[in-house]
């Protein structure tokens, strides 16, 4: 776990943690003077809360109280209820972001969240740290401060990031795994990543800045992660959306088209079940695909594994036991900030709709359940993968 | 003392970054709009001529991207970046002569320049200038804080491509001690022993990468077919069926995807093609499939026993 937070004045770095917000008996510290703080703690037990509280070697800052905590990842593996927030293009910093976010929290409630994804986009315009600090750190206090999140990189904050040298605020605010720290194989880069949580193992790409060639180093790593992970599900995120009728079309963008043709054929040939995307500025969710990497216009029968609602009191919930593995749904989720007028008329999605809101998922043991929740805290989409 | 996150954008983004220079808001092609109606009502602004050419550049306009900059190049002979920003649309022009001149320019007074050494090395090879590229390779790797995957393998398939295979791997090596064993490093280096028939060597290279992967049903496969290449049958046996015990292992929802069954396949086929060369192996002691290579090395134990033998 890396806890990282910035002061205004340089300090060493200290954590203190522990099982009781009221007595913190462990310390993780940087001798290091910054401002920029960010401190691993190791030798943690899964699946377990530690309350923290943070400062330097002369000063508490803040914590040591019951909204300080993190929750350890379950071991890799483990078939445990996860629940997943995932937002995209949230990056605008205004009411919609905001009307989005309180959606979510009065849905989850108690039940809190255990990881979230951005998909990209995640501070408009050009990702800067200051554009950071209002869409991403005054917008989401509270999650931050007590679920890690994984973001990808979007053409947005790509305007002030460089993937190839893993510079500017994108590569400064995040610490991302390069070295599998969090499972998965290791990609050298923070550009795209893997990581597991209980059961489900994350591909986190980089579609805006980093080589989609097949023979490229991202397709190779990711490749190899796929062959090398053993856990039943396979979520798999970026910013571009391989299918879209969006505020941008995935027949004409050549940075979609790349995606589509050059990572779902390996995605798919590995069994991923869910592709979450952004950059169109709608909710559009496909049926359970497999083997569509030309235009729309090419998609056929065949390439529809299963064609209804995916819901169980409706067409049944998508099925994948061990004996069929194909199949995967493919979500464009990006409007978690702003909305965008476009046709919505990809003949692989199931439902699109021009509506403010993020995704929920749920993993338990063989069960996904997706939700796309609107600002105003409706349900406006669901369906189910199930494995066993 | 108090936490903050109110810090303001840092400089260093304008110089690490130059092709974001003041985006303004909205997608590229309404910033392109919106900076028209800028430029048409300040002719003479070389700034905006640049932050057009920028989004030019982002929408993989070339031409336009390139005009641009020569326009504010025009108006303002002192910016200091614009020879790197049309040296690297020049390139995206294949026009990598004119690259590689503004380049030495550009690089003679900012020297320190990663991305302006990366620019000018894949000019250079474009040029067919491999020497002066692998070299402008080795400054920007050097010069980055943080080297991407992508830099060492550039300049190793370049190197490969002139039938320079010796230095493509001594270069993958360097990767492999600056960033770990990435696959994509491994599996390059991997290819390249075996084409040039040092198996053993690329057995080597795939020992390198960590466990979760080297025992992946993959990586199985290949390392048995590199024994299998070197005659060693009962290695490549046993790198078949711990891939094949790796494969059961797996979860039915990973077991029955495309790729894990036509590994199974892959796996049991060469199983089967191993089969008459493991009987031999058996029944000789000694490895089989090696023709001169297997006969010189029984003869060696041979000698061995005997020179033993005689010293009794």
């Amino acid at each position: 776990m890396v806890v990282r937070w910035r002061t205004n004045e340089n300090t060493d770095s200290v954590v203190a943690y522990g099982d009781d917000p009221t007595s913190l008996t462990n310390v993780a510290a940087s001798s290091t003077t910054t401002g920029e703080h960010a401190v691993r703690i190791d030798g943690l037990a899964a699946e377990t809360r530690y309350y923290y509280a943070i400062g330097s070697s002369t000063a508490a800052l803040v914590g040591a109280d019951d909204d300080h905590f993190f929750t350890t990842a379950p071991q890799a593996g483990a078939a445990r209820p996860t629940r997943i927030w995932v937002l995209g293009d949230s990056g605008t910093a205004n009411d919609n972001a905001r009307s989005v976010r309180d959606a979510y929290e009065s849905f989850t409630g108690s039940r809190g969240t255990d990881l979230w994804l951005m998909l990209g986009d995640n501070a408009y315009s050009d990702g800067t740290d200051d554009e950071y600090q209002r869409a991403v750190f005054d917008m989401y206090p509270d999650t931050l401060r007590n679920a890690v999140l994984w973001p990808t990189l979007g053409n947005h904050d790509g305007h002030s990031a460089d993937s190839a040298t893993q510079t500017g605020p994108y590569y400064d605010i995040f610490t991302l795994p390069t070295a599998a720290e969090a499972g998965g194989v290791p990609s050298g880069t923070e550009a795209y990543y893997a990581f597991d949580y209980a059961n489900v193992h994350f591909v986190c790409l980089d579609s805006y800045d980093s080589n989609p060639d097949p023979n490229g180093p991202m397709m190779t790593w990711m490749e190899n992660d796929l062959a090398a992970t053993t856990q039943p599900w396979i979520v798999a995120f970026w910013h571009h959306p391989p299918y879209s009728k969006g505020s941008h079309d995935s027949d004409s963008e050549g940075g979609l088209e790349d995606m589509r043709e050059f990572a779902l054929p390996i995605l798919e040939s590995y069994g991923v079940d869910l592709v979450l995307s952004g950059h169109s500025h709608s909710y559009e969710r496909s049926m359970l695909l497999n083997g569509h990497y030309g235009r729309s216009g090419t998609l056929t029968g065949s390439m529809m594994i299963d064609s209804g609602d995916g819901r169980e009191g409706g067409d049944g919930a998508y099925l994948k036991p061990g004996s069929t593995t194909e199949g995967a749904v493919y979500i464009v989720a990006g409007s978690s900030g702003k909305t965008s007028s476009a046709p919505l008329d990809h003949p692989a999605m199931y439902i699109s709709l021009l509506e403010l809101g993020s995704v929920v998922l749920d993993v338990d043991d063989a069960r996904l359940e997706a939700t796309f929740l609107d600002d105003a805290g409706s349900e406006r989409d669901t369906f189910t993968i199930r494995k066993d | 003392m108090r936490t903050t996150w109110q810090i303001g954008v840092t400089t260093f983004l304008a110089v690490l970054v130059p092709a974001s220079i003041a985006l303004g808001h909205g997608d590229v092609h309404e910033r392109i709009a919106e900076l028209n109606e800028e430029i048409e009502q300040h002719p003479s602004d070389a700034a905006l001529y640049v932050r057009r050419g920028s989004l030019y550049a982002l929408d993989e306009s070339w031409a336009q991207a390139l005009a641009d900059y020569e326009s504010a190049d025009r108006i303002d002979p002192r910016l200091s970046n614009i020879d790197f920003l049309k040296a690297r649309v020049l390139v995206e022009l294949e026009e990598n002569e004119r690259a590689a001149v503004l380049l030495d320019s550009f690089l003679s007074s900012e020297p320190e320049r990663a991305d302006g050494y990366l620019v000018r090395a894949r000019a250079h090879v474009a040029l067919g200038q491999i020497d002066e590229g692998t070299d402008d390779y080795s400054r920007a790797i050097a010069l980055f804080e943080r080297p991407a995957p992508r830099y060492y393998l550039e300049r190793a398939r370049a190197l490969i491509d002139a039938g320079r295979v010796d230095e493509a791997l001594a270069g993958l090596r360097e990767a492999v001690a600056d960033l770990g064993p990435l696959a994509s490093l491994v599996e390059l280096a991997v290819e390249e022993e075996e084409k040039r028939g040092h198996c053993e060597e690329a057995l080597r290279w795939a020992d390198l990468l960590s466990p979760t992967l080297r025992h992946s049903p993959r990586w199985r496969a290949i390392a048995g077919n590199l024994a299998h290449q070197l005659g060693q049958a009962s290695r490549a046996e046993d790198e078949y069926r711990k891939g094949l015990a790796a494969i059961d292992a797996l979860p039915q929802a990973r077991q029955g995807t495309e790729a894990m069954v036509a590994m199974r396949a892959q796996l049991t086929s060469r199983l089967e093609t191993l089969a008459p060369s493991l009987s031999t192996e058996a029944a000789s002691g000694f490895p089989t499939d090696l023709g001169g290579q297997g006969l010189a090395l029984a003869i060696l134990v041979a000698l061995g026993i005997l020179v033993v033998r005689v010293r009794k």
